[in-house]
């Protein structure tokens, strides 16, 4: 769909427009508001309040030259905006290796699979820290280049490429020791 | 990274570098050309290339475990246009405008059950008139998004069409007949109250709040689960048969080969929505009828030998040229177009 067109239709009132807008970007915006907060409720009032917010001021708005981009913002300051601090996920040390490292193995072992099965996948990479899951997010799920990540994420771009290469080193570190850990299962 | 030196980039760089990832996860003709001549001219970083590959399809799974999302966007929606036509009556009245809804779960629960009830009503007054089918539509080239009365949304793909009653009771199953090719995601009713799709070769797909592909075109019927359950039910020389769904489940059923069971990626049978085709070891034929069916031309193949020929291709699709052009070079060919009918032969 051509965004630019929509964006168009929408702020001259056309409801049709507005829903197209909405069915398209609400389910990742949700998905991004995942790796900002675990509190649901707060990223469903703020997902209505961005939406609510840009029908109110539809007339006034400007058109964003990358619609998605620009919704991922809103809804990120949104969220840090009405966000009870504390209920942000808490912002872990870069250097941080899981304490839960015993149980991470014990819920490897409950898996118990030889090969790496999508439901594995999901659990070594949330254990990763907040900020690395969040990077990785915006690049690999919403794939957006890396100086709109710096935009988004108000950080310079030197610190997304250092926290995603960070989060692919962690990774092949969490796959290797489940990997021994399968050997050691088998051996 | 911007310029970065593919040469002597390790794994963990090539898995982050832009042009690599967009490679891997939306190849193009000239992506595909500029890495596969990479690997051909320094085989030594072969592992390289393997390892990152393997790492950036990981990193890009991550989406696979929520799925609640669309039920909450489904029911952030309901409120949206609850606030959006509470507004425009105040506006009409000229009178201030304040936030409508609070932030408490008590208040989404009693927005929750005032709909509810409101809808309960409605269905009563307009039971009593016999309610007439509504049909949505698209044309060749076409696509669109339709909510339903139950919020669940239908995305229906170019040459197709929805059918469902004016008004749904609330006690009596929701039903949709299908023709061409949609997908759904299906709220979930207090009450449990089903969702079933009907497509014209009689195939149903019994839903409790869940997302689906149907495509009913041709000889088969093909059915894709994204998240949640389904039960599918066909009938095959007049006896029901029943199957459950689970996610990443491929079920095809055609009159000749009976039922049968696939696992494959979900999001490559749904990528059409985002304008993407995915040719699954497709014959040229089986692309030439996508054309056919999708923007209403007549594709015709000069040689039986030509049409039988295999691709396997993930593309971006504005138009059918963008499909002809991807054809024409991975082959040889050479295509012409007469009005409506367009001839493909070898060069």
């Amino acid at each position: 769909m051509d965004e630019q067109e929509i964006w168009g239709r929408f702020k001259a009132g056309s409801e049709d427009d507005f829903s197209l807008l909405y069915h398209h970007f609400a389910p990742m915006m949700l998905r991004y508001g995942n790796r900002i907060t675990p509190d649901k409720e707060l990223i469903r009032d703020c997902l209505q309040q961005v939406f609510f917010s840009l029908w109110k001021g539809r007339a006034t708005v400007g058109t964003p030259t990358n619609v998605q981009h620009y919704l991922l913002k809103a809804i990120r300051n949104e969220i840090i905006k009405r966000g009870n601090r504390d209920k942000v996920h808490e912002e872990l040390p870069e250097d941080y290796h899981s304490e839960l490292e015993d149980s991470h193995e014990q819920t490897l072992i409950q898996l118990q699979t030889a090969e790496l099965t999508r439901q594995r996948i999901a659990h070594l990479l949330s254990q990763l820290p907040a900020r690395q899951r969040e990077v990785i997010f915006l690049k690999y799920y919403a794939n957006l280049k890396y100086d709109e990540i710096a935009a988004i994420m108000d950080i310079g771009q030197d610190s997304v490429y250092k926290t995603t290469y960070k989060a692919i080193a962690r990774l092949q570190q969490l796959l290797h020791n489940s990997t021994l850990l399968l050997l050691a299962l088998f051996f | 990274m911007p310029d970065m030196n593919h040469e002597t980039a390790t794994a963990t760089e090539l898995a982050a570098d832009h042009d690599f990832i967009q490679w891997i996860k939306y190849p193009t003709q000239e992506s595909t050309l500029y890495w596969t001549q990479f690997a051909a001219q320094h085989p030594d970083k072969a592992p390289q290339l393997a390892e990152a590959r393997r790492l950036v399809l990981l990193l890009s799974q991550e989406q696979a475990e929520d799925r609640s999302c669309d039920e909450d966007a489904a029911l952030v929606w309901a409120h949206l246009q609850d606030a959006v036509r509470q507004d425009r009556e105040r506006g009409a009245a000229g009178g201030p405008v304040f936030a409508l809804w609070g932030y408490s779960r008590k208040t989404w629960l009693s927005a929750a059950a005032v709909i509810l009830v409101l809808l309960a009503s409605v269905a009563l007054l307009f039971n009593l008139n016999n309610s007439k089918p509504v049909t949505y539509a698209t044309a060749f080239g076409e696509k669109r998004i339709i909510q339903l009365p139950d919020n669940s949304v239908v995305v229906l793909n170019a040459n197709s069409s929805i059918t469902i009653p004016e008004k749904w009771n609330t006690d009596a199953p929701r039903s949709v007949q299908l023709q061409g090719e949609a997908f759904f995601t299906v709220t979930q009713q207090a009450n449990g109250q089903q969702f079933i799709v009907r497509t014209s070769k009689g195939t149903e797909i019994n839903v409790l709040g869940t997302e689906f592909n149907v495509y009913d075109r041709g000889l088969e019927d093909r059915v894709v689960l994204a998240s949640g359950k389904v039960r599918l039910s066909t009938i095959q020389n007049g006896e029901t048969r029943q199957m459950e769904m689970q996610p990443g489940d491929l079920i095809t059923v055609s009159a000749a080969n009976g039922l049968s069971h696939r696992r494959v990626d979900p999001s490559l049978y749904t990528s059409w929505q985002h304008n993407q085709v995915y040719f699954d070891n497709y014959t040229l034929r089986e692309v030439g009828s996508l054309i056919e069916e999708q923007y209403g031309y007549k594709v015709e193949f000069s040689g039986s030998e030509l049409s039988g020929q295999r691709i396997t291709a993930f593309l971006e699709v504005k138009r059918p040229e963008d499909i002809l052009n991807t054809l024409a070079e991975t082959f040889d060919l050479k295509i012409t177009q007469q009005e409506n009918t367009i001839n493909i032969s070898s060069l």
